[in-house]
């Protein structure tokens, strides 16, 4: 049987890396006697993924584990998987719901997109910029979004040297809010294997286009939603 | 629990999740519900100190007393450390972010020698004074002030922190720890807030147990020039009261499968040196190799029951989720059951797809069997540690093991696809020529030509590993009389054996020659040495057994000042004083106030039979009389 979990990543588990994550679930349907299918070949692994790895010091709203178990729907529902492995997760990681994998490919495949929530708090250079533009934020978006190319440099895989990318066209929406400390942005970005665009650059290019010495730090990502090209049950 | 500031902070450091804790089955429990809180230090990286399996051992049980609450304390990385200095952040648990000076007892254990700097930088980065005198004139002026406590093998030396731990725990710590744990909270009902009356109730309350040594309560005067005795060496280790013992006697566990042991260990989320279940089988070695102060410190041998131990496997791994098991003893081949109880573990995890690891294996027949089901056709290398090249030196420091015994073994290796063969040796012995490095390399050479006559002129892929580590001689040991080699010893005889073992097919690695020498130094230093580990750290030495952190050139201006404080011409007089000189039989040894219960007559004879290539037999044949027996009952 094959099927999707849904879960929260917030708190000081967003220290721990996605990979490690991973782990955590491995162990957690170890513990839980669910007996996982495994791979063939030299070295067997358990048959589970992510839908997109999640940078450390992210949290997330809406993460996806896909996995395919050994055992038949009559040994367990997928609720009682659920509720099994809820008792299990360590603090941080809160599972929202269960669904039985209907979607081709795997998760990864399916996804097209993601929204994040970054969060930057004001000093200095931040009142600096609230006293060009008083607290109207969208003063801000139409500055940043207007440009016909939004360049940046990105590290490649295998290249020393980062290359020059423009990140415009994978920027889908944006919108920016005045908040308590500083600014809020809410971004959906291009996510999953065909096109991808890590919010990171779009940090680094906002922190720029608006001469904001914010140490990155002190800056918070919150991944707030995955949109897949087929939906889930 | 985690502010913004220490969020900003854990963004900026290499892997952050070392410090924030959170992990499966870490005990979590109310603070204010306890009468004593207790951090456990492990004076190293996080990844080092979860893969100790004491740390675990005594987390359970003090956890299990509702009366204590026992958390975890680790070394930063210096990412950290500069960040946490910068902010004015101290270390804290990783159960509560509780600052560390705000505990009742900070408790280090001490594992080997080259993490002391990091005891006193942890100290100090909890806000405290690194010397107990500061810290106990702080206490009297009404500041609180944690106790700082330490054990673990090293303790059995415990001269080189003398100065900054307020309390020794010598030997096991199981009973022990916990002991002094409730007699703490006992003391904190009685004193109430008046910190100093607490520290001295305490102290005189537990001076008179089994392995709690209080440095303050004694007085060490050394042999000055023109003295009856060599200068410099120990002339008296006085008693200061009359309710502290004159020697120490270790604590001891008598019966070790009564006593607790962890069945939901801690599992990190990052990756350790070792993140696997784990089960001691037993305790103490009766083999009595002449170096091995293992050998000795932990007699006598004490088993768990074959049914304990398979028990305490499964639920550990039920608890972790663990992907491995593996055992834990001096020798896991000297089980008593082995045979039976290793048959027994194999089918158990190959039923639940858990790779099981027998580390130590003496390599008979039955361990071939047992190493190829487990390994499959994924072996993993084959180690030997004949530790020394020739039969006069293997019988001078009492390893029984022959070259027929290596070599029968290796046959059967190549002849079970093995492809990989590990051996360990010292140079450095008492008693080494030239002869027996020549020896290493014959072995070396001989194992590679077992392969050609088995497998045909190509061999395969057939490779063997020579790994030499420099040898430290340690208190409590038939050795710990001996001067160690120079450090242009051990560099000629490097480069000696890198030049016999220029043959195809093997390597030949070697450890850093000045981390042997400054080991050696702590291993057996007297109160003295303290103060070069107080300058050295002052100066910015932390880690020191990592080769990335390790600074030779603070250490050597450390040596140079302390030498000038206690009259010696240079640093390399006062390193000489510790290292490069035989001590004479009489003398007064800087570790005889600990009383590990072999006698000092045991190791001598041993000394002596060593020097005339004697050797003696397993103490399970028949007893050789090391004095154990006296205190405990012995195994057999």
């Amino acid at each position: 049987m094959k099927y999707v979990i849904r879960f929260q990543k917030t708190g000081v588990i967003c220290y721990t890396s996605h990979l490690d994550i991973m782990k955590v679930f491995k162990r957690s349907f170890k513990r839980s006697g669910i007996r996982l299918a495994y791979s063939q070949g030299f070295n067997p692994h358990p048959k589970m993924g992510f839908a997109q790895p999640l940078s450390l010091g992210y949290e997330s709203l809406d993460e996806y584990i896909e996995f395919e178990t050994a055992d038949t729907e009559s040994d367990r529902t997928a609720q009682e998987i659920l509720e099994k492995m809820r008792e299990l997760m360590p603090e941080g990681l809160e599972l929202l719901s269960i669904c039985e994998a209907t979607h081709s490919k795997t998760l990864a495949a399916n996804t097209v997109s993601a929204e994040y929530r970054i969060e930057i708090p004001f000093n200095a250079s931040g009142a600096q910029l609230w006293a060009t533009v008083p607290m109207d934020a969208s003063v801000l978006w139409h500055e940043y979004m207007d440009q016909d190319q939004i360049l940046t440099l990105k590290k490649q895989k295998k290249k020393k040297e980062p290359v020059l990318v423009d990140i415009r066209p994978k920027i889908r929406e944006m919108v920016f809010y005045p908040s308590e400390d500083g600014l809020r942005i809410d971004a959906t970005l291009d996510s999953g294997s065909d096109s991808n665009l890590s919010p990171e650059l779009v940090i680094t290019t906002v922190l720029e286009k608006f001469g904001l010495d914010i140490p990155r730090s002190e800056v918070r990502v919150t991944r707030t939603k995955i949109h897949f090209k087929e939906h889930l049950t | 629990m985690i502010d913004r500031e220490l969020d900003s902070i854990l963004k900026c450091v290499e892997k952050p999740a070392r410090y924030t804790g959170g992990e499966v089955n870490i005990v979590r429990k109310d603070p204010d519900s306890v009468d004593v809180r207790m951090g456990f230090a492990f004076p190293d990286t996080y990844e080092i100190g979860m893969s100790y399996m004491g740390m675990q051992i005594l987390y359970n049980i003090l956890n299990k007393n509702e009366r204590i609450y026992c958390e975890r304390l680790f070394a930063p990385a210096d990412d950290m450390e500069a960040l946490m200095r910068e902010k004015g952040r101290k270390l804290y648990t990783l159960e509560t972010f509780t600052p560390a000076d705000e505990l009742d007892i900070i408790g280090f254990t001490l594992q080997y020698e080259m993490a002391f700097t990091n005891v006193l930088n942890m100290l100090d980065l909890s806000g405290l004074p690194v010397r107990r005198e500061d810290r106990a004139k702080a206490a009297r002026e009404g500041a609180h002030m944690p106790l700082v406590i330490a054990g673990g093998p090293c303790a059995f030396n415990p001269e080189p922190l003398a100065d900054f731990v307020d309390v020794f725990l010598i030997g096991d710590g199981e009973e022990l720890l916990e002991k002094i744990c409730e007699v703490y909270a006992d003391a904190k009902a009685d004193c109430g807030a008046d910190g100093a009356s607490l520290r001295d109730t305490f102290l005189k309350k537990i001076a008179g147990f089994d392995g709690v040594y209080i440095p303050e309560f004694y007085e060490v005067e050394y042999f000055k020039d023109g003295d009856d005795g060599v200068p410099g060496t120990i002339k008296s280790f006085r008693r200061l009261a009359d309710f502290v013992p004159e020697r120490v006697t270790r604590a001891v566990v008598r019966d070790i499968d009564r006593i607790e042991f962890p069945t939901h260990n801690i599992v990190p989320f990052i990756d350790t040196v070792h993140d696997r279940s784990v089960v001691e089988t037993f305790r103490g070695c009766t083999r009595g190799c002449r170096f091995c102060q293992a050998g000795m410190i932990y007699r006598p041998v004490r088993e768990r029951k074959p049914e304990t131990i398979k028990k305490l496997a499964m639920e550990q791994l039920a608890n972790t989720g663990h992907e491995e098991l593996s055992l834990l003893s001096l020798s896991t081949s000297d089980y008593s059951q082995f045979e039976d109880l290793a048959t027994e573990l194999m089918g158990l995890c190959k039923a639940q797809n858990v790779a099981l690891s027998l580390p130590s294996l003496r390599l008979d027949s039955f361990s071939f069997k047992v190493l190829d089901e487990i390994q499959g056709y994924r072996k993993s290398g084959l180690t030997f540690a004949p530790e020394a090249g020739t039969q006069r030196l293997r019988d001078i420091i009492n390893k029984n093991i022959t070259g027929d015994d290596i070599y029968g073994a290796v046959r059967q290796a190549v002849e079970l696809g093995w492809e990989h063969i590990k051996l360990y040796f010292m140079i450095g012995l008492p008693g080494e020529t030239y002869e027996d490095l020549d020896g290493i390399a014959d072995i070396a050479r001989s194992i590679m030509d077992i392969n050609y006559k088995i497998r045909g002129r190509k061999g395969g892929r057939f490779r063997v590993t020579v790994s030499v580590s420099n040898f430290v001689p340690k208190a409590h040991t038939p050795f710990q009389w001996e001067a160690q080699d120079r450090p242009e010893d051990f560099i000629e005889k490097h480069n000696y054996l890198s030049s016999k073992l220029r043959i195809k097919g093997v390597t030949f690695n070697y450890h850093e020659t000045v981390t042997s020498n400054l080991e050696a130094v702590f291993a057996r230093g007297d109160r003295r040495t303290g103060r070069i580990l107080e300058e050295a750290w002052k100066s910015g030495c932390r880690f020191d057994a990592w080769t990335e952190h390790f600074k030779p050139e603070l250490w050597e201006k450390a040596f140079d000042i302390c030498a000038e404080e206690f009259g010696f011409a240079d640093g390399k007089a006062f390193e000489a004083f510790y290292n490069y000189r035989k001590r004479s039989e009489d003398e007064i040894l800087p570790w005889d106030i600990i009383n590990s219960f072999i006698d000092r007559q045991y190791l001598l004879d041993e000394k002596h039979r060593a020097e005339k290539a004697e050797t003696t037999p397993d103490c399970r044949l028949g007893c050789n009389l090391c004095g154990v027996n006296e205190y405990t009952e012995c195994f057999v």
